[in-house]
């Protein structure tokens, strides 16, 4: 942990996200505006105009207030999809890469049949099966991202099991979980690191899409930066480029800061760089 | 052969075939048979060395023995139990008694692992040692034991060199305190002058802790000076087997001859015949009839088609597998 604070790199990283998180934590009192209110007089109104830092949507409504709101719904959002996409994929890769057989062609053709499927699709079926709301959402992102993280450590296992400090661990004897958490999966982390970083990117713009099509099951009344995104688009050709811009920067920024900070973390477990 | 009093482990017709894959249902087309009915025995104490040039399976047949690779047929008799056989929860018991060093020791070592962890893992999972201080104190001495530092518990595998972690190797082997280890050319991958260190190595361990080696290099002249006995392999086959010092001075089988012929001796006033073995070696999903080193034999007659060559006892203790006795 002090190794990885004297990585300006995952310094950087932390801050960031430190900063989103206490943007989204403490927005009641940081934002100037309730982030709902309309004001179809002051509609549009450009950033750096006074009152309104970052300028105003289509109905009058203060970007920075709904960008720290967003905040709320978007980090809870993806984080949570990310963390049980990771909770299902990553012991799913790595059994069905160690174990092979039978088990591995199933998963892998169960994965290939739910990518087959459009997404928008598959959410539709979800929600009209159980029904809209903030935890359906969840559990559709986080659920049906299980693939990918299953397929990247699958990957990394299907190499590291062949190496020989693997089957030194099989000819002292070890148990099969001995091997797979104690061998391969310190190895298969790094990459599993950075596909979650662009996971949580993803599944940020995938809520607003759902947002978008009326499925994520979000109240409209409550701001996500998809759903600011998707504001955006329709004023974006008329003059309004900061509507969607400052929700862009700001899922960058998430972005960045999660990037900084997992590679960093990849590095600092890695015993070779030290 | 018969089952002499000393024998420790007993190999016979063993096989390990890999199935090749093809088509869109995955079927098996053929196998790579990369070890085919071979045969032979370790005596308790003694250094059996096994050569062959790359492809012929020995090192399969180290990691078969230890069942890292599934036999195909066969029996691996160690003490009571035939190893082939036992379903995998029932090795664990043998899995202190025999040990394996590997060839690579960049590979062999988990890079995540402080040498201390990898050296006391096999004390874990056999549960060898009591107490965390037990444990560290049994690390040191298998440190000292191979020649490196206590203080080098903590560091990790990258910190050291070739000959260094191939001690480390060597020290996590011995952890469990084994009666028989499989050494799969644990010296190839270092640097000359590094080499005759760790083969002396063993040799002083295998002394002093009584151990009983399988050699497998293909360096001639590495498994001259630490075995017994040696057995040569061929595209899965055993193709001859003696006492060292017999089947170097005398090698019975034309595969042998060739092989030794291309060992270089240190004096330059020295001449012989070099025997260069013409083409690759055959591919062992198709392996040749009769004899399999037919194709690149030079004594080769029809006859050698037709027939698999049995190991047969063709002197005391000297078995080769080649239907000629009329050559060397």
């Amino acid at each position: 942990m002090r190794r990885l604070l004297k990585n300006p790199a995952a310094l950087a990283g932390l801050l960031i996200l430190a900063a989103f998180l206490a943007a989204a934590l403490l927005a009641p009192f940081l934002a100037p505006y309730d982030p709902t209110a309309q004001d179809l007089a002051a509609r549009l109104t450009p950033p750096g105009a006074p009152g309104h830092l970052l300028g105003t949507d289509r109905l009058g409504r203060d970007i920075l207030s709904r960008l720290l709101f967003g905040a709320r719904l978007s980090l809870l959002v993806s984080t949570t999809s990310v963390l049980i996409g990771l909770l299902l994929g990553l012991p799913l890769g790595l059994v069905s890469g160690y174990l092979g057989g039978r088990l591995d062609d199933l998963l892998m053709r169960l994965g290939d049949i739910q990518l087959s499927l459009p997404f928008i699709v598959l959410v539709i079926a979800v929600m009209a099966a159980l029904g809209p709301s903030l935890l359906n959402t969840v559990l559709v992102l986080g659920v049906t991202s299980w693939v990918v993280y299953a397929r990247v450590v699958r990957g990394s296992v299907l190499s590291l099991k062949e190496l020989e400090f693997a089957m030194a661990a099989r000819a002292l004897g070890a148990s099969t979980p001995r091997i797979l958490l104690r061998h391969l999966l310190p190895s298969a982390l790094p990459p599993l690191i950075v596909v979650a970083t662009l996971e949580l990117a993803r599944i940020i713009v995938a809520e607003a899409a759902l947002s978008f099509l009326g499925l994520s099951g979000v109240p409209p009344e409550i701001p996500s930066w998809g759903q600011m995104l998707a504001d955006g688009r329709e004023v974006l050709f008329f003059g309004g480029w900061w509507v969607a811009t400052f929700p862009g920067v700001a899922i960058s920024l998430v972005v960045l800061g999660i990037n900084l900070f997992g590679d960093a973390l990849a590095e600092v477990l890695d015993p070779r760089s030290r | 052969m018969s089952r002499a009093n000393g024998t420790l482990l007993r190999v016979e017709n063993l096989r390990t075939w890999f199935p090749i894959k093809g088509g869109i249902l995955s079927r098996t087309v053929g196998h790579v048979k990369a070890v085919n009915d071979v045969s032979f025995e370790v005596r308790k104490g003694e250094v059996l060395g096994l050569v062959g040039e790359s492809g012929s399976g020995k090192t399969t047949v180290g990691r078969t023995i230890l069942r890292l690779i599934e036999p195909t047929g066969g029996r691996i008799l160690y003490g009571e139990a035939d190893l082939a056989r036992l379903p995998k929860g029932a090795l664990r018991p043998y899995r202190r008694r025999m040990q394996i060093i590997f060839q690579d020791p960049f590979a062999s070592l988990n890079p995540r692992m402080t040498v201390g962890d990898i050296i006391g893992e096999p004390l874990v999972i056999h549960k060898l040692a009591k107490t965390p201080r037990e444990r560290v104190e049994r690390v040191a001495e298998l440190l000292k034991l191979v020649g490196l530092s206590p203080d080098h518990m903590r560091r990790y595998p990258h910190e050291f060199s070739g000959g260094q972690r191939q001690r480390i190797g060597i020290a996590r082997a011995l952890a469990v305190n084994p009666e028989f280890i499989v050494a799969d050319e644990p010296v190839s991958a270092l640097d000359v002058s590094i080499q005759a260190q760790v083969v002396n190595l063993l040799q002083d361990l295998k002394e002093d802790l009584g151990l009983t080696l399988l050699f497998i290099a293909h360096d001639l002249a590495v498994v001259e000076y630490i075995s017994d006995r040696v057995a040569v392999m061929y595209l899965g086959k055993l193709m001859e087997l003696a006492p060292a010092k017999e089947l170097y001075r005398n090698p019975k089988h034309p595969y042998t001859e060739a092989l030794l012929s291309a060992v270089p001796i240190p004096d330059p006033t020295v001449k012989r015949e070099r025997i260069v073995l013409e083409g690759d070696i055959p591919s062992p999903i198709n392996p040749p009839s009769g004899c399999v080193f037919r194709t690149r034999c030079r004594y080769a007659i029809p006859e050698c088609a037709e027939t698999v060559p049995e190991l047969r006892e063709v002197a005391p203790g000297h078995y080769k597998a080649c239907i000629r006795d009329d050559i060397l």
